[in-house]
C-alpha cells in the first residue's frame, strides 16, 4: 500500500518525473528505505488502458503541451517515454565517453569527456540488463527474429556486415520478473498492451510502492524548486491535479522530467541568487542538446516481408559503430530494423503522389530501417524559453534550436548508402531515401555532467555543481550522445547515482 | 479538400468513401480553418481560376508548387495520419491491424519469411 506523506515533511527526497531516469531512481531509493514522493506530470494508466492503436495512444500518454522549434515525441505520463519506446538497450562505447580524447576539437561543437569511465559505469549497465530484462544479457535469451529482421540480416551478409544482433532489447523473450513473454503484439510504440516490454509503469513503480517508502502524485505538475539563503534546495512547487499549488518540502530533489522540462524548470526557478535559473552559473543549462540522426531507407523486397507483424525492432547491425575517420566524419551508426503500422511507415518515408503511393501500395514487401548515428554537443544546439509566450499553466513555452552538424550529415550519407546496399543485395528496389531524420524521442545533453562546474551542470554523480542536494536524473546528463539508444545508460546511471545519494544521507551530509 | 487529398495519395483501391471521410474529419475540424482557407486561395490563385476545374496533371503542378507552404505541410500531414488510420485504408494495404486479441502475431507469422537466401551464420 503506497504511503502518503505531508506536504511539510522535510524528510523526503523529491524525484520529478517517473520515466526511466525518475522511476528507476525512485525505486532505488526506496528500497534502501529513503523516503520518497515522485511527483508525475501524467497520469497513471492502467494495463487494461493500453490498446492497439498509436493515435488513441497518443492521446492519453503524449506530451502536448506547447514548444517550439525542432519536434520531440516524448511522454506525459507515469512510466514516462518508457511507455513509448522501443526497448533497444545498448551500452555506450569505451571511445564514446571520452569523445574529446578520441575525436579531437571537432570545430563547431562543444565536446568534452565523461567525468566518469566506461568501467565505472559496467557493473551499473549489468544491474540495469537485468532489472530491465535485456535480451542476450545475463542469462536472458536473445530476441526471436523478425521478418524484417532477417532481410536486414541477410542483406547485411550479402553487403559484407557480420556484426549483428538479435539481442538487446528489454522485451522478455520468455516470461521473467512476474511479465509474461514477448507475443509480437506489434504495438511497442503505443504500450505494450501486455507488459512484456520494460516500462517503469508496471515495474519500478509498484515495487518502488512495495516498500511503503514510496508515495507517487500522478496529475502533478512542478512549476517550481525553491531553495534557501545557502542556495540548498528546500521544496518543489507544483500544480495538484485540480490546478491548485502546493508546495511539497524536500531534503534534496532530483529532476528527471526528460531534457525539454528539465531544462525549463532549472531556468524558471530562476531567483536572486540564480539569476540565469537553478544551476546555471556555468551558462550550460539548455545548451549541448543533441538528438540523433535517424536517417531511414525503405526498399520493396521480391517477396513478402509482412514486416508490421512482430516487436518493432529486433536486429541490428553493429559493424560501423566505430570511429574510423577514413569513413569522412567521426564516430559512427547503428543499423536497426524498424516498422510500424502505414501511418508512421507513411511518415518516415515521407513524400506523396503517384511515387509515394507506388512505395506504400507493397506494403506487405517493405523492408525499412534507420541509423541512430552519434550527434556531437553544440552550444547553439540549445532549449530556452520564450518569455512571451507562456502555456495554460502560465509557464512560458520552451523553444528548442538545433541544426544538423557537419558530422551527422556525413553519418547520414554513409548509412544511407549501407542501408540501400543491404535492401540492393537482394533485389530491393524503389528505394526511399529519408534525410534530415532527427529523433525525436532520443533527447540529451542539456544538464551535461563534466569535471569542471564552467563546462557542465551536474558532477559526476549528476549533482548539480551549484547545488549539492539537486540532482538530475534524465538523459540531460549525458556529456555525448554515443550512437546507441539513451534508455540503458540512463536507468545505469540511475542506479549508480541512487547509491551515492543513498549514502551521502546514512553519513548525514544529504 | 477531397481531390486534394486524392492527389496527395493515389493509393490504388482506396476508394472514394475513404477519401471523403477525410475530407469531412477536416473541414469539420476547426483549427484547420485557416490553413483550408490558405488551400482554397493559393490553389485557385495559382490556376488562375478554379484549380478543380482544371486537369489532373495541372492540378498536381499545382500542389507541388505549393509544396512547402506551411498550409500545405499542415493539411498533409493531417490527410496522410487520418488516412491511414482508416480500416478500409488496412485492407488495401493488407495491413493486419491490432494484435492483442488474437494473441499478437507469434504464432501468426511474424517469422514466417521463406524467400530469402541462406547466409553464412
Amino acid at each position: 500500500m503506497s504511503k502518503v506523506y505531508d506536504l511539510d515533511d522535510r524528510n523526503v527526497f523529491v524525484v520529478i518525473g517517473s520515466g526511466a531516469g525518475g522511476g528507476t531512481l525512485a525505486n532505488e531509493l526506496a528500497q534502501k528505505g529513503v523516503d520518497v514522493v515522485c511527483l508525475e506530470a501524467g497520469s497513471r494508466l492502467d494495463m487494461s488502458d493500453i490498446v492497439n492503436d498509436l493515435n488513441e495512444m497518443d492521446k492519453l500518454v503524449g506530451w502536448h503541451d506547447p514548444r517550439e522549434g525542432s519536434p520531440t515525441w516524448l511522454c506525459k505520463t507515469v512510466g514516462g517515454t518508457t511507455m513509448r519506446w522501443s526497448a533497444v538497450s545498448l551500452r555506450f562505447k569505451n571511445y564514446e565517453m571520452k569523445p574529446l580524447t578520441t575525436y579531437g576539437k571537432v570545430e563547431g561543437t562543444s565536446l568534452i569527456d565523461w567525468p566518469i569511465s566506461y568501467e565505472e559505469l559496467a557493473p551499473f549497465y549489468t544491474r540495469a540488463e537485468s532489472k530491465m530484462g535485456v535480451s542476450g544479457t545475463g542469462d536472458i535469451p536473445n530476441s526471436p527474429e523478425t521478418n524484417n529482421a532477417k532481410v536486414l540480416r541477410a542483406g547485411g551478409a550479402l553487403a559484407g556486415y557480420r556484426d549483428y544482433s538479435t539481442a538487446n532489447i528489454a522485451i522478455n523473450p520468455e516470461a521473467r520478473d512476474g511479465r509474461p513473454g514477448c507475443q509480437q503484439l506489434a504495438f511497442c510504440f503505443s504500450g505494450c498492451a501486455i507488459g512484456a516490454k520494460w516500462s517503469t509503469l508496471y515495474t519500478e513503480i509498484p515495487k518502488a510502492e512495495e516498500t511503503e517508502h514510496f508515495e507517487l502524485r500522478p496529475e502533478s505538475m512542478v512549476v517550481r524548486i525553491n531553495h534557501d539563503k545557502s542556495g540548498q534546495v528546500t521544496g518543489v512547487v507544483y500544480l495538484d491535479k485540480n490546478g491548485n499549488r502546493q508546495e511539497q518540502k524536500a531534503r534534496g530533489v532530483a529532476v528527471a522530467c526528460n531534457v525539454v522540462e528539465t531544462t525549463r524548470l532549472l531556468l524558471n526557478s530562476d531567483s536572486s541568487l540564480f539569476p540565469k535559473g537553478l544551476g546555471n552559473s556555468s551558462d550550460q543549462v539548455g545548451r549541448n542538446y543533441m538528438k540523433h540522426q535517424h536517417s531511414g531507407v525503405a526498399a520493396i523486397m521480391p517477396g513478402d516481408v509482412n514486416a508490421h507483424r512482430g516487436a518493432r525492432q529486433t536486429g541490428l547491425i553493429f559493424d560501423e559503430w566505430k570511429h574510423d575517420e577514413s569513413r569522412g566524419f567521426v564516430s559512427g551508426y547503428t543499423i536497426q530494423a524498424m516498422f510500424a503500422s502505414p501511418g508512421m511507415i507513411a511518415g518516415a518515408i515521407g513524400g506523396w503522389g503517384d511515387s509515394f503511393a507506388e512505395v506504400i501500395s507493397d506494403y506487405t514487401k517493405m523492408a525499412y530501417s534507420f541509423a541512430s548515428c552519434e550527434d556531437l554537443p553544440e552550444p547553439g544546439n540549445r532549449i530556452t524559453l520564450n518569455d512571451r509566450k507562456k502555456d495554460l499553466n502560465g509557464l512560458p513555452v520552451p523553444v528548442l534550436a538545433y541544426t544538423q552538424h557537419d558530422n551527422s550529415k556525413a553519418l547520414e550519407e554513409h548509412s544511407i548508402a549501407a542501408m540501400t546496399d543491404i535492401y540492393k543485395s537482394l533485389g530491393g528496389a524503389k528505394i526511399t531515401r529519408s534525410y534530415g531524420n532527427i529523433s525525436t524521442c532520443h533527447n540529451m545533453g542539456t544538464a551535461r555532467m563534466s569535471e569542471k562546474p564552467e563546462d557542465g551542470v551536474t558532477n559526476r554523480w549528476g549533482q548539480v555543481h551549484d547545488i549539492p542536494n539537486l540532482f538530475v536524473s534524465d538523459g540531460g546528463l549525458f556529456p555525448s550522445s554515443g550512437a546507441g539508444n539513451p534508455t540503458l545508460t540512463i536507468v545505469a546511471l540511475a542506479i549508480r547515482q541512487a547509491e551515492y545519494i543513498a549514502s551521502r544521507m546514512s553519513q548525514g551530509t544529504l | 479538400m477531397q481531390r486534394f487529398i486524392e492527389l496527395l495519395f493515389p493509393i490504388g483501391g482506396v476508394d472514394t468513401p475513404s477519401f471523403s471521410t477525410v475530407a469531412l474529419a477536416i473541414i469539420d475540424n476547426p483549427d484547420l480553418s485557416e490553413p483550408i482557407n490558405n488551400a482554397v486561395e493559393s490553389l485557385n490563385s495559382a490556376a488562375s481560376g478554379s484549380w478543380l476545374s482544371t486537369e489532373g496533371a495541372a492540378q498536381t503542378e499545382t500542389m507541388k508548387a505549393q509544396e512547402t507552404q506551411p498550409w500545405f505541410v499542415t493539411l498533409f500531414i493531417m490527410s496522410r495520419a487520418l488516412l491511414f488510420d482508416l480500416p478500409d485504408v488496412w485492407s488495401v494495404l493488407d495491413y493486419e491491424g491490432p494484435s492483442t486479441e488474437f494473441g499478437g502475431y507469434k504464432y501468426r507469422g511474424f517469422d514466417d519469411i521463406d524467400w530469402l537466401p541462406k547466409v553464412d551464420p
